[in-house]
């Protein structure tokens, strides 16, 4: 009979396991030790003939490397599949086969034999619509067949690995999910923070590269503030501003010294999910420009979006930065009237007739977003 | 002798609730069931004289919304409390004090006695530096006081309520960070998509918003396509083109049944982390903008931002939406002589000195984001 506090021990390391996928070998080893095994495996997949995920324990490595490739193409034929069929319920191998048969196989023959598994347990868990799991204790030949009770003891923890497994889905998918939201963040050439409490919880790339520069925000032990006493002073009384009306997003500028000011909207965060612990505290949201990082419109992206020649997109490029015609022509290399024609072609292409028409069209298309973008190391 | 498969389904209990919290009333039940007592709870705070989230099992709600006031008003002078500064281990009440020590406290007059509770078992488990979880089984006066045996018992299951408590904490702490930046990403007024084989994997307020809209993009079972056959091609071979070199972005329009396109930008998503499962896939973020919701610089964010009086934010305003100064001028029921001068003030101010730069300066600030809607 199964002795409370092993299992108790082994449950744990099973939950343990379910954070963090690298411990199962240990967990594996606890198995092998409370059911007498040489080895122990844990495998997880879409289907029994699918499966993605495996961890094996009391096989050395270069046995299991010779014999893992035989032990997939021969799985189809494995005459102990029969073990896998009922889910929940731990069976041994000798229950379906005899020794006889078995030792016929072609898996025994390449695989089990190899690798001195003779007897072993298992037991097969669907743990949720498109996971399976299996889980298996080995013997080898010197030992004793698995018995019924062993069985009985072997699927207690069947319950736990089920649930694991699936707590393990749920904790990835949204672990997944959080990484995926913080690349497209980080592909905004826009400052974006949120700040609770003083405290920063959430900067991209851009705000990560303000706060390196610390010029107008600064990071103190993770708190946000001013880099200049009067900076500070305004971005406060912004978050303040921005947390007692609800919905009004507030504007604030942060100076620095000898250039433009750095510009900052403010806007409260809405209340997140309850909490265990501790009352929902109140964010909000920073979205802050840096004018030392003017903005830039690469010209293959405004050829795509608004069907001009690279020509005409190096025009559009200068003359969406704000300079004027003349600026433009210089940095071409070509002359003033040149310059023109392109123009004239480029408004008839995009339908404005008036540069300022033609900031706010490139401006307000995401022609921007592509600036200055180079792939995270 | 506690028997293995009680003890593990009530283990089982105390995950479930470690994912979902309203579960614990079930788990308390069980404890109750299992010592053989009349109620049960469990209480989680920064610490013992701090905790924050209570749930209790027996006790009638009428009982108990008079006695809890009481119960956390009396709590430091609870005669029980020595019980609760021995960590990890379970204690119950009579190894500390007598009977006679206890009635005559406060807490036992006005707090235990009235909700039926006599004998207490219980332990303190100290989980991480802002989390201390106490965990109880009560009897009433009829039953038996608890004995060293029974904590022994109920003490196993320490480490498993230490253990999905933290588990319940790393859980929640990404779940709310997702919440938090998903909040921030509703908060910009540009249309934010991750698409993977298809997949529509995350969208922000304003991709909602265009997808809604239906005549450029589409959803369907989960799935992105272009509303025609040929939208539908552009975006493919603009997704594909992203794939296959990192390093490109790619520019595509998307056709509306309004005369100005859906602008895009295509580009390729970096690989995340490793999976318990299959290949690591291929996504695509997505930056759209939509003719339809032109840029807004509201007037009072432009005034802040860029030291304006109101009339030359109004100004301002109407300029960045692309009309000229007579347009302005005449919607603002001023002559063009008054306009003309509020621009010059303006460009003093800004320090530009052409209506082209000035609307690069508006537009690259993020006045815009202040245009978007507020989140919900």
């Amino acid at each position: 009979m199964l002795d409370i506090d092993d299992f108790s021990h082994a449950v744990a390391g099973i939950y343990d396991a379910s954070i963090d996928v690298e411990r199962w070998p240990g967990v594996l080893g606890q198995f092998a030790g409370m059911f007498g095994g040489t080895a122990s495996q844990i495998g997880v997949g879409s289907g029994l003939s699918d499966i993605g995920f495996i961890k094996v324990w009391g096989i050395p490595d270069d046995v299991l490397v010779r014999i893992l490739p035989h032990y997939v193409a021969l799985t189809p034929t494995d005459p102990r599949q029969q073990m896998g069929a009922t889910p929940y319920k731990a069976t041994h191998c000798r229950q379906f086969v005899s020794d006889e048969a078995l030792r016929a196989s072609e898996m025994y023959k390449q695989v089990l034999g190899p690798s001195n598994i003779e007897y072993s347990m298992s037991v097969t868990l669907p743990a949720d619509e498109n996971l399976m799991v299996v889980l298996s204790v080995m013997r080898g030949p010197h030992l004793q067949p698995f018995t019924g009770e062993d069985c009985l003891d072997f699927g207690r923890f069947a319950p736990h690995v089920t649930r694991a497994v699936s707590m393990h889905g749920t904790f990835r998918r949204c672990r997944d999910e959080l990484t995926t939201v913080k690349a497209l963040l980080d592909g905004v050439p826009l400052g974006l923070m949120v700040v609770d409490d003083d405290e920063l919880k959430v900067a991209n790339r851009t705000a990560r590269a303000m706060l390196d520069e610390g010029d107008a925000v600064r990071l103190r032990n993770g708190r946000l503030t001013g880099t200049t006493g009067h900076g500070d002073a305004e971005l406060r009384a912004a978050v303040q501003e921005a947390l007692s009306d609800g919905d009004k997003p507030v504007g604030v500028s942060l100076p620095i010294d000898h250039a433009d000011p750095v510009r900052a909207v403010v806007r409260r965060l809405h209340p997140k999910s309850a909490r265990m612990v501790g009352a929902a505290s109140e964010a909000v949201a920073l979205y802050v420009a840096d004018p030392r990082k003017p903005i830039e419109t690469p010209e293959e992206i405004l050829q795509r979006l608004f069907g001009l020649t690279p020509r005409e997109a190096s025009v559009l490029r200068i003359l969406a930065k704000g300079d004027d015609l003349q600026t433009a022509a210089a940095q071409l290399g070509i002359s003033i009237q040149t310059a023109r024609t392109h123009l004239k072609h480029i408004m008839e292409t995009t339908g404005a007739n008036r540069q300022a028409e033609l900031v706010r069209m490139v401006l307000s298309s995401p022609a921007w977003i592509a600036g200055g973008y180079s792939s995270p190391p | 002798m506690l028997d293995i498969d009680n003890f593990s389904h009530a283990v089982a209990g105390i995950y479930d609730a470690s994912m979902d919290i309203e579960r614990w009333p079930g788990v308390l039940a069980q404890f109750a069931g299992m010592f053989g007592g009349t109620a049960s709870q469990i209480g989680v705070g920064s610490s013992l004289q701090d905790i924050a989230f209570v749930k209790i099992w027996g006790v009638p709600e009428d009982v108990l919304a008079q006695t809890m006031p009481k119960y956390i008003a009396l709590s430091p002078t609870d005669p029980r409390m020595r019980m609760l500064t021995t960590t990890y281990k379970a204690t119950h009440c009579r190894q500390f004090l007598s009977d006679e020590e206890l009635w005559a406290s406060e807490m036992y007059k006005q707090a235990l006695k009235p909700s039926g509770v006599e004998y207490c078992m219980g332990f303190t488990l100290p989980i991480d530096q802002d989390i201390t979880v106490i965990l109880g089984v009560m009897r009433g006066p009829h039953l038996a006081p608890f004995t060293a045996n029974e904590c022994t018992e109920f003490g196993r299951f320490a480490p498993h309520v230490t253990r999905a408590i933290s588990m319940h904490g790393a859980f929640r702490r990404t779940h709310e960070e997702l919440t938090t930046v998903k909040a921030l990403l509703d908060g910009v007024p540009l249309g934010l998509m991750v698409v993977e084989e298809d997949e529509l994997k995350v969208a922000n307020r304003a991709a909602r918003a265009i997808l809604e809209d239906g005549d450029a993009l589409r959803l369907r079972n989960g799935r992105l396509s272009g509303a025609t056959g040929r939208t539908d091609a552009e975006l493919r071979a603009a997704v594909n083109e992203a794939l296959s070199d990192s390093d490109k972005q790619i520019g595509v329009t998307l056709p509306t049944d309004h005369a100005e396109p859906i602008r895009g930008l295509v580009r390729k998503l970096h690989p995340r982390s490793a999976q318990f499962i299959g290949a690591a896939s291929e996504s695509v973020a997505l930056y759209l903008t939509d003719p339809r919701k032109p840029m807004e610089t509201p007037e009072e964010t432009l005034q802040r931002l860029f030291g304006l009086t109101p009339r030359e934010a109004t100004v301002v305003r109407s300029l960045a939406k692309g009309e000229d100064l007579q347009t302005t001028a005449a919607q603002l029921g001023i002559s063009i002589q008054t306009a003309r001068t509020h621009l010059k003030h303006i460009m003093e101010t800004i320090g530009v000195s052409r209506q082209a730069e000035l609307i690069h300066m508006v537009l690259s600030s993020p006045a815009w984001i202040a245009g978007g809607e507020p989140s919900p």
